[in-house]
């Protein structure tokens, strides 16, 4: 009876405790899986750190849920005819330290920042931007050397943070001890930080943005345990937490007090399709019969149900339907789950069962959270004779299998699309993508019609035009099955409901918070 | 000297008949999707529906029975290695010369090893394999069996018999093999059951951080995934660790292990 | 005893020595490209190059051992990759949470556990001690993560009582005498949960230790002598026991810091065992490394100090030499 004595009256302890705690207004507290390392969002593309490091600067836009361009720190912009040059007129913003946010410290962002170590900008703005003009004090000028339609979609605080100059000028920015004491211009503002253990930002009162931000707090908690992170927001010690796994979502639904939303975009990156890739430089994937065997093989509604428990939908297309004008809504109608046809195909493929039943074995390559897609994966393919044996592997390894070495047959990725085809789609189709870089054309496919329409997309910023382009690309690949597109993900978000107004989509999601 | 086989011992070779033929017994269990997702526990659909399926539909008692196989596998290989080890290095060092001062301070730097960390890093950095795991168990477990069996040789060597023999002139690998061996064999038994126990646990750790072998599941790779499914899976849990802590006790009541790790 | 001290301490560096090298070069060998893991999505080649030759990643195996060496020598560990610190700093902020648990949860277990065994010792077949036996026999084998969630489900969530997860209060910020408290009861649950299993062992064997002295014949004689058992428990079956007792202490350091790992996992305390689960799985050498040395340090530490002590206990050993 003792030990239980003495709990109580450590209870006890507890609520005067509570009582007595100073009163340090409203504070929203929200679970991060792992430790951002450092807070400068425009030398890396980890979520990690953009999850925390987001609220705590600005980019020239913000995107909406449908990923349209809102202002951010640029009040307003005009694109020139020829779509060749963009002009911003920046809002009349301050640094944390006080000093004015000018043109100039959006030049030398890019410039010295951005375009050299932001490595998803680096990949696709370098190539556009010709150069970037500080007009004056308040307006800046993207030259480009073409016209590029998803720019705006490329210019939020996720892809392109602006930082300022008056820190990082002449100094090596991926070094920098602002690196983990941050000036920027955001919603909040860093007060601390304890590794692996939490980090505190505190209201920036002098917001560019009138009423914002609403809460007087933000603490990110770093919980590696999905577990853990259920656990916390159930008992109110989080009150927000990105990324719900599957299986709680029924759990937390029945709770009067947490609140859930899907969202499509994370700081990571958004309309991320699950996806199968066939190493085409395998001979058993010459033949195109076999991979269409493997695509009808797969009960791809059962992963929908099982293996995400609903948390997004079957693929449609190639192409995201969040990115609805060049998505195909019909394109993958014609290759339904039939285990019988799959059968057929492997016969006419020459690949018949060997006296076990076994037709063909081939090992996939995966991150080991995706586990359990690929024992669904193999479950139905093993009905076809076809042995899928899992070879999960963590990045560095995955990366080295997949990319560099390419020693493997099949692997499973998410390829996130972006905002735009050009950013998230183009990597995995263009012969120029085949090579070490991470996550690009996994497949090794080459095809001289696709290079061209992926390059015809580009001429202009018609977006009717472009996906006219994008539709031709998606008929060509549904034929030729590079990949096998399994389902959308959505991200699971939850959060505690004596709170709201987030934008969960967005970097910087907690902006517009506010406590009830 | 023979004793009766102690009960423990009978539930656990029971156990692993059952483990090892778990392939003929449930074929296909632990990994085919043979009843609808999440099935509670039944008896309808026999042995396969006893524990109610998985996430993916996978028979419970056909994924606890090859995760006990996987458990057993690599305690008893752990086992297989450390013992001939510990005892072939713990004769040695009860002796004299450089040899056994070699194998002296090789024991005493090798039983410092931290065996959780060091089979998380090479988990981590040579891929999570079954082999893996086996080999740095067993050679962070020797040392102990080696102590064993020099503290019993030290106090054998010191019994007038011994004495009388080696005066005799027998050759001293005469000695060890006739007369050493087969006395210090004694506190194996004891040693035997400590690197048994602490091999369970420890793979069960590994498993549950997720850095066990991905080919085949363990009790903590299952115990793993239960967690995982929060709330929609609580008689995996429970079965799972369940009959890990079984396990363990089976062993402690059996063998009492020694008091040293 | 100087001379024994220092044979010790050569011993130790020894050791440490050879284990680290082992180590350094298991890592050096191991396939995979800490690159890969350091880089973001669209890594180019020119950021491999540039990252290589800063991390020192193209120079040759000998000399980058005779680096690390030479480091060592200075009490520099190198850089963490990921943390892009030195790795020294990054383990001493990490350690005082991992000393918060093991150190509370040693000592408890010490106590409680002795304690529980010298009064099952003597009454071996009571309810009450043989009730104590089986939950404490239940206690050790049941896995510490099970151990650690079970406790978060009871305590923290179905009666409310203690914290889930974390070292503090976020929402409340405490300060003062305040903070010290909500942190002690921030880590009550995961003391509890690594200590409850060395605890259980300790008092298993406590029990046999100290029932084992009482049948001994000078026990029986100090009886025989008058002394009240529970005074002649204390004087000479104790003292006895102790001995090993303490030895074992040493020993099941390691088993404590492993236990303290998956409690850090569990909680979600920045602790030095998870960051070597996370070290390891982002191919943070020198990080790897660093943390590597610092347990086996600590091991080596917690032995020699429980064999100091040994020597305290016993006049026998005391000036003998090893």
């Amino acid at each position: 009876m003792r030990p239980q004595l003495h709990r109580f009256t450590l209870a006890i302890v507890l609520l005067v405790c509570h009582a007595h705690a100073i009163a340090q207004g409203k504070t929203l507290i929200v679970s991060t899986p792992a430790d951002p390392q450092h807070l400068n969002p425009a030398i890396t593309t980890a979520s990690h750190t953009h999850a925390v490091a987001d609220s705590l600067f600005n980019g020239l836009v913000a995107l909406d849920r449908e990923m349209r361009p809102q202002p951010d720190l640029a009040e307003r912009w005009v694109v020139s005819p020829d779509g060749r040059s963009v002009t911003f007129t920046l809002a009349k913003a301050h640094w944390h330290d006080g000093k004015p946010v000018t043109a100039e410290d959006v030049r030398f962002s890019f410039e010295n920042i951005l375009l050299k170590h932001h490595a998803r900008t680096s990949a696709s703005l370098k190539g556009v931007i010709e150069r970037i003009e500080a007009r004056d004090a308040q307006t800046v000028v993207f030259h480009l050397k073409r016209p590029y339609a998803p720019l705006l979609q490329q210019l939020d605080v996720t892809e392109a943070p602006i930082l300022p100059r008056h820190v990082y000028d002449g100094a090596d920015p991926t070094q920098h001890p602002a690196n983990l004491k941050p000036v920027g211009s955001g919603p909040f503002k860093l007060a601390e930080y304890r590794r692996d253990d939490a980090i505190v930002l505190v209201k920036n009162p002098a917001y560019f943005k009138p009423g914002l931000p609403k809460l007087d707090r933000l603490v990110f908690r770093v919980l590696p345990e999905p577990r853990a992170e259920v656990q916390a927001l159930i008992k109110g010690e989080v009150d927000f937490v990105r990324s719900v796994a599957g299986a709680e979502i029924e759990t937390l639904s029945r709770l009067p007090n947490i609140k859930l939303d899907r969202v499509t975009a994370g700081p990571g990156g958004g309309n991320c399709v699950m996806t199968m890739v066939f190493n085409l430089d395998r001979p058993a994937f010459k033949d195109v019969r076999v991979r269409q065997a493997i695509a009808q093989g797969i009960d791809r509604q059962r992963i929908l149900r099982d293996v995400i428990f609903g948390q997004g939908r079957v693929a449609a297309a190639p192409i995201s339907s969040g990115i609805a004008w060049a998505h195909d809504a019909n394109v993958l109608a014609k290759l339904p789950f039939d285990a019988q046809a799959a059968a057929h195909l492997l016969d006419a493929a020459g690949l018949k069962p060997d006296a076990s039943g076994q037709r063909l074995k081939l090992d996939i390559v995966h991150f080991p959270q995706f586990a359990r897609y690929a024992q669904a994966m193999r479950q139905d393919l093993a009905a076809l004779g076809i042995a899928l044996e899992s070879r999960p592997y963590d990045r560095a390894a995955m990366i080295d299998a997949m990319f560099t070495k390419r020693d493997f047959d099949t692997g499973l990725v998410s390829y996130c699309n972006g905002p735009d085809p050009e950013i998230g789609v183009r990597r995995m189709f263009a012969s120029d993508a085949i090579g070490p870089v991470p996550f690009s054309n996994g497949a090794a496919y080459r095809s001289a019609e696709v290079d061209r329409l992926f390059a015809d997309a580009l001429t202009t910023t018609d977006l009717a035009k472009r996906g006219t382009s994008y539709r031709a690309i998606q008929a060509i690949v549904v034929r030729e099955l590079p990949y096998w597109w399994l389902v959308e993900t959505d991200s699971p978000v939850a959060w505690r409901a004596s709170f709201d107004g987030f934008a969960p989509w967005r970097g910087q999601f907690a902006e517009g918070a506010f406590a009830r | 000297m023979r004793r009766p086989l102690h009960p423990a011992w009978l539930v656990l070779i029971l156990m692993s008949l059952l483990a090892i033929m778990a392939e003929q017994l449930l074929p296909q269990a632990a990994t085919a999707r043979l009843l609808a997702p999440f099935s509670p526990p039944s008896w309808q659909a026999g042995w396969v529906g006893w524990l109610g399926s998985d996430d993916l539909g996978r028979s419970i008692s056909g994924l606890l029975l090859i995760g006990l196989r996987e458990s057993l596998l690599v305690a008893v290989g752990s086992l297989l290695l450390a013992l001939p080890l510990g005892c072939v290095l713990g004769l040695l060092s009860a002796f004299q010369g450089t040899l056994a001062q070699a194998a002296e301070r090789l024991t005493m730097t090798c039983q410092v090893l931290p065996r959780f960390f060091l089979a998380i890093l090479v988990a981590a950095f040579y891929g999570a394999t079954r082999e893996g795991l086996i080999l740095v168990l067993g050679l962070s477990s020797w040392p102990l069996v080696a102590r064993l069996v020099r503290a019993e040789t030290l106090s054998l060597l010191q019994r007038p018999w011994l004495i009388a023999s080696r005066l005799d002139g027998v050759s001293p690998w005469r000695l060890a093999w006739r007369h050493l061996l087969p006395h210090a064999l004694q506190p194996l038994r004891a040693a035997a059951s400590t690197v048994f126990g602490a091999a369970v646990m420890a793979e069960a750790a590994i498993g549950f951080i997720g850095l066990g072998d991905p080919r085949y599941q363990s009790l903590g790779a299952l115990l793993a995934q239960a967690f995982g499914l929060g709330p929609l899976l609580p008689w995996l849990a429970c079965s799972a660790g369940g009959l890990l802590l079984g396990l363990i006790l089976l062993v402690q009541w059996g063998l009492p292990p020694t008091d040293e790790t | 005893m100087t001379v024994s001290a220092l044979r010790r301490l050569a011993g130790m560096l020894l050791t440490t020595w050879l284990l680290a090298s082992a180590v350094f070069l298991l890592l050096q060998a191991a396939p995979g490209d800490p690159l890969a893991a350091l880089g973001g999505d669209f890594q180019s080649t020119e950021t491999r190059a540039h990252l290589a030759q800063e991390l020192g990643l193209n120079r040759s195996l000998g000399q980058r051992y005779v680096d690390w060496l030479n480091g060592l020598a200075q009490a520099d560990l190198g850089r963490s990759y990921a943390y892009q610190r030195p790795v020294l700093e990054v383990i001493l902020e990490r350690l005082p949470v991992t000393f918060a648990i093991v150190l509370p949860a040693l000592l408890g277990a010490a106590l409680l556990g002795v304690a529980l065994g010298f009064f099952a010792a003597r009454a071996p077949h009571s309810g009450v001690s043989r009730l104590t036996a089986a939950l404490c026999l239940l206690l050790f084998a049941i896995p510490v993560y099970w151990l650690a969630h079970l406790l978060v489900q009871g305590f923290s969530l179905h009666l409310g009582w203690l914290p889930a997860q974390g070292l503090r209060d976020l929402r409340a910020m405490h300060s003062g005498a305040a903070a010290w408290l909500d942190l002690a009861l921030h880590l009550l649950l995961p003391i509890c949960a690594a200590g409850l299993h060395q605890l259980a062992a300790l008092f298993l064997i406590a029990r046999t230790r100290i029932a084992d002295e009482m049948r001994a014949p000078h026990f029986a004689t100090a009886i025989a002598k008058g002394l009240s058992l529970g005074h002649a428990q204390w004087r000479h079956a104790l003292p006895q026991a102790a001995l090993s007792l303490v030895t074992l202490l040493g020993m099941r350091f390691a088993a404590l810091l492993t236990s303290a790992t998956l409690v850090e996992i569990a909680f979600g305390l920045p602790g030095i065992g998870r960051l070597f689960v996370d070290a390891a799985r982002g191919r943070d050498y020198p990080l790897v490394l660093g943390v590597f040395l610092c347990v086996l340090l600590l091991t080596l530490l917690a032995n020699t100090l429980s064999d100091l002590l040994c020597r305290q206990l016993d006049p026998r050993l005391r000036g003998a030499q090893r």
